[in-house]
């Protein structure tokens, strides 16, 4: 096997056992049955549109940003552990007696926490659609349901993996606590700031925002992924530049993080 | 000098030359930038009967929600540096009480968070003078307030420091302990309060139970709060909630003492 996909797969199994994940997983399924709770009591009052229309925009649409902000915490909270933490407790010293390229431990880092992420957000997603579907019953296609969770969820992972690598990043440069705080600052200036005083004060610039992208590629007004009225095709054409955008994002961060941390002496 | 002062010396000279102490600052004004910036260009100031009150409003928000944060990490880095660098092993082979350790880094965090309170109100004042018109009766009336805000600011740091504190002493992995400390701030001022969870409580409960759920976050007892312009106000229409603020952190020092004594640290 490629020490890469070694790395990974350790860090996929470590992250498995981190009680971090036990934690939000509690705080996801607490979150999940007291939502489907109170919708079983508002969904069906609802008046305006059809089934699917309710079921998308008003079961989907509440817990879209709440979810999005927890995952960017959660990103926040795993990345600091991965790099910041190993840092402080010398752990990389260890790892880079082995036969390793610096860059093959931080890409398979990056990599195993990757596809835990994605399990996560999968399972998250498919827990809180169960959750609606139970109280107020599925949409009409499933095809639908699947096409447009799986793209909100896909579209939420690249932000998260932007955190992470940002997080990363920081780790590398920064000692523990000040890239906790810088991440902190990051993470509460971008999704808990709830004047949103970043992108106001950017104009034009706010683009450059991983958060404006992802809400621009998600659920722009206009262009909303949520909307069962606008064709799938038709939201996919118009949010491709900003999901492309995200993705350089991803790419760039992860690039610098590989450079940065092949020259550090940790 | 007892041996509480002299460890309040110690941690405090410890925080003031710590490089942590640049980042919070740089923080904070960052925050104060982004805000007055926004006030002053869209002439929110203007429009509004009472513009100290508005201001006030803004000031108190920075100081208790972005602040709370800053109490999150100034609690896990007092004790995470000394954990992991076996100083507070050293520490406890003195001939001091361990309670007295405690007591000290809670004079010196006080002390500490008495001057992050000094330089934002400073900022404030700076800016009323330069940015708002007839500022001298304006800037009475903001001075007029400012014992109110350091109650309330204070209530709030204490117990996420004392909370982030807790944390790190009961749980031995440092990571988790730093996830736990944001997750309190995360439930308390933006999972409790937000009408999703809130909302949803109070549709399948009750009235009663959703105000009560509600009623237990920070930001809640800060709304309440925030029409209020004097101590005496507060204190005679809004007792009850600043009660409550007091309780969450009595409750919190007593924990964190019990904690530390019983606690096997090293």
């Amino acid at each position: 096997m490629m020490p890469i996909f070694m790395v990974a797969k350790n860090e996929f199994s470590m992250l498995l056992r981190n009680p971090i994940v036990t934690i939000f997983g509690v705080l996801m399924m607490v979150f999940a049955s007291v939502y489907a709770m109170g919708g079983s009591v508002t969904f069906p009052r609802f008046q305006i549109g059809d089934h699917d229309f309710v079921f998308f925009y008003v079961g989907i649409g509440n817990f879209y940003w709440m979810l999005s902000m927890f995952f960017a915490f959660f990103s926040m909270c795993i990345g600091i552990s991965s790099i910041a933490d190993e840092r402080s407790n010398h752990t990389f010293s260890v790892l880079f007696t082995k036969p390793l390229y610096r860059r093959d431990v931080l890409a398979g880092k990056f990599l195993g926490i990757g596809i835990f992420m994605l399990f996560a957000l999968v399972l998250v997603f498919s827990l809180l659609t169960s959750f609606i579907i139970i109280v107020f019953g599925g949409p009409s296609s499933l095809a639908e349901l699947v096409l447009r969770m799986g793209t909100f969820a896909f579209v939420l992972y690249l932000s998260c993996i932007f955190t992470l690598g940002l997080v990363m990043l920081l780790g590398i440069i920064f000692n523990k606590a000040e890239a906790l705080v810088i991440s902190l600052a990051y993470i509460s200036f971008e999704w808990l700031t709830p004047t949103g005083l970043i992108p106001q004060s950017l104009g034009d610039l706010q683009i450059i925002s991983p958060m404006i992208l992802f809400v621009f590629a998600s659920c722009r007004p206009g262009n909303d992924l949520l909307m069962t009225t606008l064709p799938y095709d038709i939201w996919l054409a118009n949010a491709l530049p900003f999901i492309v955008l995200l993705l350089a994002e991803v790419v760039i961060v992860t690039l610098i993080n590989c450079m940065l941390f092949t020259r550090e002496a940790v | 000098m007892s041996n509480t002062l002299m460890v309040a010396k110690k941690e405090f000279l410890d925080l003031l030359n710590s490089r942590l102490i640049v980042l919070i600052l740089a923080w904070y004004v960052i925050v104060f930038v982004l805000l007055f910036y926004e006030l002053v260009s869209t002439d929110q100031l203007m429009n509004v009967d009472n513009p100290v009150k508005e201001l006030f409003i803004r000031y108190l928000y920075t100081l208790c929600y972005y602040g709370s944060l800053v109490a999150v990490v100034l609690g896990f880095s007092s004790m995470s540096s000394e954990i992991s660098g076996k100083a507070l092993n050293t520490l406890l082979a003195k001939p001091l009480y361990r309670d007295t350790i405690i007591r000290g880094k809670m004079i010196a965090a006080v002390g500490f968070i008495a001057i992050i309170f000094f330089v934002i109100s400073l900022l404030y004042v700076l800016g009323i003078l330069l940015f708002i018109g007839s500022p001298l009766v304006k800037l009475n009336a903001f001075l007029s307030v400012l014992p109110l805000a350091f109650m309330l600011y204070l209530l709030c740091m204490i117990f996420y420091y004392v909370v982030s504190m807790l944390a790190l002493i009961v749980i031995r992995e440092q990571s988790l302990a730093l996830f736990m400390g944001f997750l309190f701030w995360i439930l308390l001022f933006y999972f409790i309060p937000n009408e999703i969870f809130t909302g949803s409580i109070d549709y399948f409960f009750g009235e009663r139970i959703g105000r009560f759920v509600g009623g237990m976050s920070h930001l809640t007892m800060l709304n309440q709060m925030f029409g209020y312009m004097d101590i005496q106000g507060v204190l005679v229409e809004k007792g009850f909630e600043v009660m409550k603020m007091a309780l969450y952190c009595f409750i919190g020092i007593i924990l964190v003492h019990i904690a530390f004594l019983r606690r096997d640290v090293s």
